[in-house]
């Protein structure tokens, strides 16, 4: 999912966005604005591979702060809508399975489970022991309840649409055994009951606190909720009836609302936070000469993209959209605006069982196939208007590729609007052109199908390729992942060649962690598992 | 007297209702949809689902109408409640307001404990090494943006001389000790750009008194140094200070929005930032209108402060 661009940005651009309006205006191209883009130098981090990063024994004890930009509005995770929410998710509930950091499905409050043979339901067999931290007990009764409560169209859940679309009916058979009918075999509902519709809030005092559960939650995960003050901490400490034995580690965990990345950084190195993501490659420059801290980094699986309307003049051409695509250099937009970090992405699946290495050479920068394709289009002489919200990277981007598409002989002149109304705009499909980000999903469909399936959530875009749609549906119906991921290769190759979107780079994340921390582990859902982590020097 | 105090406040509600629309009209002008920020980038629901959620909000009903709901709620002490969390919006500025208070008092007093007596001394010297110094001080205070000074001071204070604590707060009734600590950097911050206009005022004012024919008879009638800077010149010199520090008690809110958020302080600046990034137009609402009442009331104090410090003024208020 796009990213809230975090208040720190904000108050930076005020100072920067009059440069950046009179470079726009000004029509500071080339090799001008790449002078003004001074690519960062050669960033020191200690290769971050999650063993370097998680050596010694667990450790019992202490209190882990974590410090980050907290836009969270609820903590019931069936109405879970912000990023950073997930972080602390993970700590107080349980979701029915997990996933470990290849995206395979795992056991979690599920400790088993079997799809029918024809493939139109899912049993699962629940761990007999798990307790709400009210006491009340978290057996299959429990999760019914849970997953009829995001099914029922009263309770307005966001999350209805990706069970809904699966989802039969839910039948508790005995206190550890669930059964799932399903509408038709689909494979994506197990990753789905991974992330929030499968989260498990205790029945019980949702029915004792109404709507104020979203200030109270309580679930049967290694950590009970202590105290959440908006905008500045979330508070939660161990939970000593936890079902899994010898777990969680650490007595508690608090996440710190630090909106600025520089500050929360410097927590970092003062001791007064253990640990902080989302750093930009520049502030990790600085870290190099301090010890008792290491820099973690991540090749992750989201990707940066230009976003076009295929329905909409010029973009409704294939071979303008083509053109953009291989006019497009994207090595030097790593250089010049990610300071060399991360990695060249031309297809959307950067990871994963569904992951097409071959799909990487498509689309390859090629400026003489570019004029080519141009010229076959027939699209000349025109302005058009790239739209970009006011993030540090996203104008950078839209001011690079400006010039790029400005030696193609495209004109492009750029508008900004606030961040958040970036998101509105596009699902209004009124921006015709301009950056997208997404992260994966847990499976390939979960993307995919919003995004380019005619009936996806965020395809605002027009796009719409019958084959696309029959792969994408033929695939979201085969369990098994080999055979589904040729399918998804054949969906995303067409979909690469359809040029809706210009794909252009995975970004690498840095997160900032002191050496006591123990088991720190990067998810390719770039939500960090606080609650697998221990303190080595407990404090 | 009291009865000027009360045709003030009166005075005050047009202002406030002009101050309420024109915050609405622009809310509502802003491009975003609140219902889709709701549900999130990434949620699956249908088109049925955002209409319920934004009939549930009331934010399908015509805009005059949302107004004057939110009027009649807000004339019996109802600000209605927050799009995106189950407070209500009077809770929640409520909440933060003990934090905006003790960071722009303590910056205020600060400023005016350290700028008046420099402003003066500078002010008995003009032209002197020591005027020159404070002048110059008071104009790098003032050219700080108060972002970037805040990032300074963290750097010298939290990272490399480990004074103070970087950021976060805790409240005075919890650990008084730590609260303090806690504020000293934001304070510092949110004081420097008024320290250095309050000295400039307080040196230009106090020049002026000075070369007043009533000091140079104070003078030459022999009083001390002493009684005539204090209760002859500073006296007279106040009455334009606090004009001036009346009228940038209103733009010490601005600074407390940005002080906040680089010190992580939930005040209700950062409850304001939020809440615009989030298009949660109720809580926005409520906060620029608790923020025109605090103004409304620091103006009347001060124009209160004449009366006392200026028995002219005084007669007129009858």
């Amino acid at each position: 999912m796009p990213r809230t661009p975090d208040t720190s940005d904000l108050v930076r651009n005020l100072a920067m966005r009059r440069l950046n309006r009179r470079q726009v205006t000004g029509g500071v191209v080339g090799s001008a604005l790449a002078s003004a883009l001074v690519p960062a130098r050669g960033l020191a981090w200690q290769e971050g591979t999650p063993e370097a990063t998680s050596a010694g024994e667990p450790a019992y004890g202490g209190t882990l702060i974590y410090a980050r930009n907290i836009d969270a509005k609820t903590l019931d995770p069936h109405f879970s809508a912000q990023w950073s929410e997930r972080f602390m998710l993970y700590n107080i509930y349980n979701t029915l399975v997990s996933w470990d950091t290849d995206f395979n499905i795992i056991p979690e409050l599920a400790q088993s489970w079997e799809i029918l043979e024809d493939g139109t339901g899912i049993v699962f067999n629940l761990v007999p022991n798990a307790v709400f931290h009210d006491g009340t007990a978290c057996d299959a009764t429990a999760v019914k309840w849970n997953l009829d409560r995001i099914l029922n169209p009263d309770n307005n859940s966001n999350q209805r649409g990706q069970l809904e679309q699966a989802v039969a009916s839910v039948e508790a058979t005995d206190p550890t055994t669930l059964f799932i009918a399903l509408k038709k075999p689909w494979r994506p509902l197990l990753a789905a009951l991974g992330e929030r519709p499968g989260f498990v809030v205790s029945p019980t005092a949702v029915e004792n606190s109404g709507d104020q559960f979203a200030l109270n939650p309580v679930g049967s995960g290694p950590f009970k909720f202590v105290e959440w003050v908006p905008d500045s901490h979330i508070i939660v400490e161990r939970f000593d009836d936890y079902w899994d034995e010898g777990k969680p580690y650490l007595d508690r965990i608090e996440m710190r609302h630090v909106p600025d990345t520089q500050v929360a950084v410097t927590m970092v190195r003062t001791g007064e936070a253990q640990l902080t993501d989302e750093v930009d490659p520049p502030m990790v420059e600085a870290l190099a000469d301090a010890t008792d801290l290491h820099v973690v980094n991540y090749e992750s699986w989201r990707w940066n993209s230009m976003q076009m309307d295929v329905d909409k003049p010029p973009f409704d051409n294939t071979d303008f959209r083509q053109a953009l695509a291989y006019g497009t250099d994207r090595e030097t937009v790593l250089q010049l605006v990610f300071g060399g970090t991360g990695r060249v992405m031309t297809h959307p699946i950067a990871g994963g069982w569904a992951y097409d290495p071959q799909l990487d050479s498509l689309m390859q920068y090629d400026p003489a196939k570019a004029q080519e394709l141009l010229a076959s289009s027939g699209v000349a002489g025109q302005t058009l208007t790239m739209t970009t919200d006011n993030t540090r990277i996203n104008t950078d981007l839209v001011q690079l590729l400006q010039a790029q598409y400005q030696e193609l002989g495209v004109n492009v002149q750029i508008e900004t609007v606030d961040s958040a109304d970036y998101f509105s705009l596009i699902k209004d499909d009124t921006i015709p052109w301009g950056p997208a980000n997404w992260t994966p999903r847990a499976d390939p469909d979960g993307l995919l199908r919003i995004l380019w399936h005619s009936t996806g959530f965020q395809n605002s875009n027009g796009y719409n390729n019958p084959e696309v749609d029959r792969l994408l549906d033929q695939a979201a119906g085969i369990y098994d992942t080999a055979e589904a991921a040729e399918l998804y290769h054949e969906a995303e190759r067409i979909i690469v060649e359809d040029a809706s979107y210009v794909f252009i780079q995975a970004p690498a994340e840095f997160a900032v962690v002191r050496n006591e921390v123990g088991g720190f582990v990067y998810y390719p859902d770039l939500v960090l598992r606080l609650r697998n982590m221990w303190l080595n020097t407990p404090m | 007297m009291l009865i000027y105090v009360l045709r003030r406040l009166i005075g005050a509600l047009p202002v406030l209702l002009v101050i309420s629309l024109g915050t609405f009209a622009l809310m509502s002008l802003i491009l975003g949809d609140p219902v889709l920020l709701i549900v999130g980038p990434d949620a699956s629901v249908d088109q049925a689902t955002l209409e319920r959620i934004r009939a549930d909000l009331g934010l399908n009903r015509p805009l005059p109408i949302q107004y004057l709901d939110w009027l009649r709620h807000v004339v019996v002490g109802d600000f209605g409640r927050s799009l995106r969390s189950p407070l209500p919006v009077s809770e929640s500025v409520l909440a933060r307001l003990p934090v905006t208070i003790e960071l722009t008092s303590l910056a205020l007093s600060l400023a005016i404990l350290t700028a008046l007596p420099l402003g003066i001394a500078a002010a008995l010297r003009p032209g002197s090494r020591f005027d020159l110094t404070v002048s110059g001080l008071a104009v790098v205070g003032l050219s700080i943006p108060n972002f970037w000074l805040g990032i300074i001071l963290i750097f010298v204070f939290a990272l490399k001389l480990r004074w103070f604590p970087s950021a976060g707060y805790v409240p005075f009734t919890e650990d008084p000790g730590q609260n303090l600590k806690l504020m000293v950097l934001p304070s510092l911050t949110l004081a420097a750009a008024y320290v250095g206009t309050f000295i400039r005022y307080t040196r230009s004012v106090m020049i002026d008194v000075m070369s007043q024919d009533y000091v140079q008879t104070a003078r030459a009638k022999g009083l001390a140094r002493v009684a005539v800077v204090g209760r002859h010149a500073f006296r007279n010199g106040l009455i334009p200070i606090v004009t001036v520090i009346g009228l940038e008690l209103a733009g010490l809110f601005g600074g407390a929005v940005v002080t906040e958020t680089i010190f992580s302080l939930p005040g209700v600046g950062m409850l304001l930032i939020r809440s615009i990034l989030g298009r949660d137009l109720p809580v926005v609402q409520g906060v620029v209108m608790f923020v025109a009442v605090a103004v409304v009331i620091t103006n009347l104090v001060a124009d209160v402060a004449y009366a006392y410090l200026d028995p002219r003024v005084r007669s007129l208020y009858g």
